[in-house]
């Protein structure tokens, strides 16, 4: 039997996909692919903050995957936290919501990110901060496979496990894309999960567009850090734009702009 | 709290040891360092970031500009080993580029005091300001000034000379040398005052300088970017037109090793050296 907050999440994303496609071709902006494929992951961790907001905890999301941006906007509008003329003011001259994701306190978005391997640091500094002070509550950041890359991810990575982090999980869309070419044929990441094991994180995999296995991911409690390797089809939800290197970079025309709407329902 | 790259053996025991909770070695991984700052002072911890050298600036300076320069975070760089402190280390270690390379990024202020004075007059203002900030020190505090030669004007400018002809201006241990040079010259018939600048960025108020016919700035750092840079900036915006010299570091040289001594020599910044381009171009 599907969980409630599942169910909100299936809803959340299922509204939030259309939204992104509607900015992505008014924007005429890139990335849709690599939003498309974390909108499932996205709902579910920010109804966690935000919900946890409203119970005393204090889960938090931090985007280090910073081009997903339209996916973080997205979810929140659906949400209820981002208005409607913001998300239509999307990087227009002097829009607030940018092209990579902003900072905004009032929309609850903590840290302004874009280049990519600095936001599992921030969390690892917030993470150790709120188990200074005794907080609740778990620190998500939602990264790509492609930044797995990036020494700077390993710095915190072997820094979390060390301090024994158990109140932080890094989330990877792990779409098996990047900005050339399949992440294997760039720099191979398998075996992914062993590399994480070796760094003393305990991993969990999942089908990064499942509900239930999203939810049993992010609720998992354990006395090291997680790390919750997604897996999931970059442009998940418009077929042609499933598993493409070019909609990394492309914004629909108005055809396919059309085509997209009338598959996502 | 205070976070240190690994570094900081004998200096940082007692404070690890009196205060745990607050001290944390995040190993040689400067990037995450400078991340994991971000993330305590969005808490609202008041992190110091400690390192040697070039670690907490060029290694991880896409940290500094976009996590906390960005987003105005209360981090507080500490880099210890200003200019030749560490001379016969090799360049990876000369510390003669970072003012250039961090005043570009908005929001930090730049400190550079010269003695243990200097430092204390910086340290208030690190610790009432919210601001980002990055704070460059010598490896020895060996360097004494008598007090009662100083007089402290605003914004970190301390006086050790009073003269009107001619303004030696310089920032960090340097200061010594130049102390040094207007004695020298101050010998020779001419009218020197010293001002050494703890605070870089914001640069201060330097209307004083109106006074002065000729002005030279010395830094143990580049010259392009640098401490004379700012002030060349300065004088523009206060409308300061005296012919300036401004001397520093030789980037042609960037491959000796030796003592701090040997290098400031070679480097032209000793004492004779800086007498000597002084006076020629005064008599040009």
């Amino acid at each position: 039997m599907t969980s409630s907050i599942d169910l909100k999440a299936s809803d959340i994303a299922s509204v939030a996909r259309k939204t992104v496609l509607e900015m992505s071709f008014r924007a005429r902006t890139s990335h849709i692919g690599s939003s498309l494929s974390c909108i499932d992951l996205l709902s579910a961790m920010y109804l966690r903050q935000f919900e946890s907001h409203e119970l005393g905890l204090g889960n938090l999301v931090i985007v280090s995957k910073g081009h997903a941006a339209s996916a973080v906007y997205s979810v929140l509008n659906a949400l209820g936290k981002i208005s409607n003329q913001d998300i239509e003011d999307y990087c227009t001259d002097g829009a607030v919501l940018g092209g990579h994701v902003t900072f905004n306190h009032e929309y609850g978005i903590p840290l302004s990110t874009g280049s990519l391997g600095h936001a599992l640091s921030f969390g690892v500094g917030i993470a150790y901060a709120k188990r200074l002070r005794n907080e609740s509550g778990t620190v998500y950041v939602l990264g790509s496979d492609g930044e797995c890359d990036s020494g700077a991810i390993w710095e915190a990575a072997m820094l979390a496990a060390h301090l024994e982090l158990d109140n932080l999980m890094f989330v990877i869309d792990r779409n098996g894309l990047q900005s050339m070419k399949r992440t294997e044929e760039t720099l191979k990441l398998e075996p992914l999960a062993n590399k994480w094991k070796a760094f003393n994180w305990h991993v969990i995999e999942i089908q990064g567009h499942l509900h239930s296995e999203i939810s049993e991911a992010l609720d998992f409690k354990l006395s090291q850090p997680i790390v919750v390797i997604a897996n999931t089809i970059k442009g998940f939800g418009i077929s042609f734009m499933e598993n493409s290197i070019e909609w990394h970079y492309r914004s629909p025309n108005k055809e396919e702009y059309l085509n997209g709407i009338s598959e996502l329902g | 709290m205070l976070l240190t790259g690994d570094l900081g053996w004998k200096v940082l025991d007692s404070f690890e040891n009196n205060y745990p909770e607050s001290y944390l070695n995040v190993g040689v991984a400067e990037q995450n360092m400078i991340g994991v700052a971000a993330g305590l002072a969005y808490k609202d911890f008041k992190p110091f970031v400690y390192s040697i050298g070039n670690f907490p600036s060029f290694r991880c300076l896409e940290q500094i500009r976009n996590d906390v320069s960005q987003h105005k975070l209360d981090v507080n760089i500490v880099s210890v080993g200003s200019g030749f402190s560490y001379g016969t280390l090799g360049y990876s270690h000369h510390a003669i580029e970072d003012i250039a390379a961090l005043r570009c990024l908005p929001n930090i202020e730049i400190f550079c005091p010269a003695v243990p004075k200097q430092m204390n007059w910086v340290f208030e203002k690190l610790i009432n300001s919210r601001n980002p900030s990055y704070t460059k020190i010598p490896k020895d505090s060996e360097l004494v000034i008598p007090d009662q030669s100083v007089h402290q004007h605003h914004d970190g400018i301390f006086q050790y000379r009073s003269g009107t002809q001619i303004a030696l201006i310089t920032t960090g241990p340097i200061l010594k040398n130049v102390i040094d040079a207007a004695e020298v010259l101050g010998s020779i018939g001419y009218d020197i005052s010293v001002y050494s600048f703890a605070q870089i960025k914001p640069f201060p108020d330097i209307s004083m300088l109106h006074r002065y016919s000729r002005i030279v700035s010395i830094e143990e750092h580049t010259t392009y970017g640098g401490f004379g840079s700012s002030l060349l900036e300065a004088m523009s915006n206060y409308r300061i037109y005296s012919p300036t010299l401004v001397l520093g570091t030789n980037p042609s040289l960037n491959n000796m090793v030796g003592s701090e001594n040997y290098l400031r020599k070679s480097h032209h910044l000793d004492p004779e050296s800086i007498v000597r381009k002084i006076t020629e171009w005064l008599a040009k």
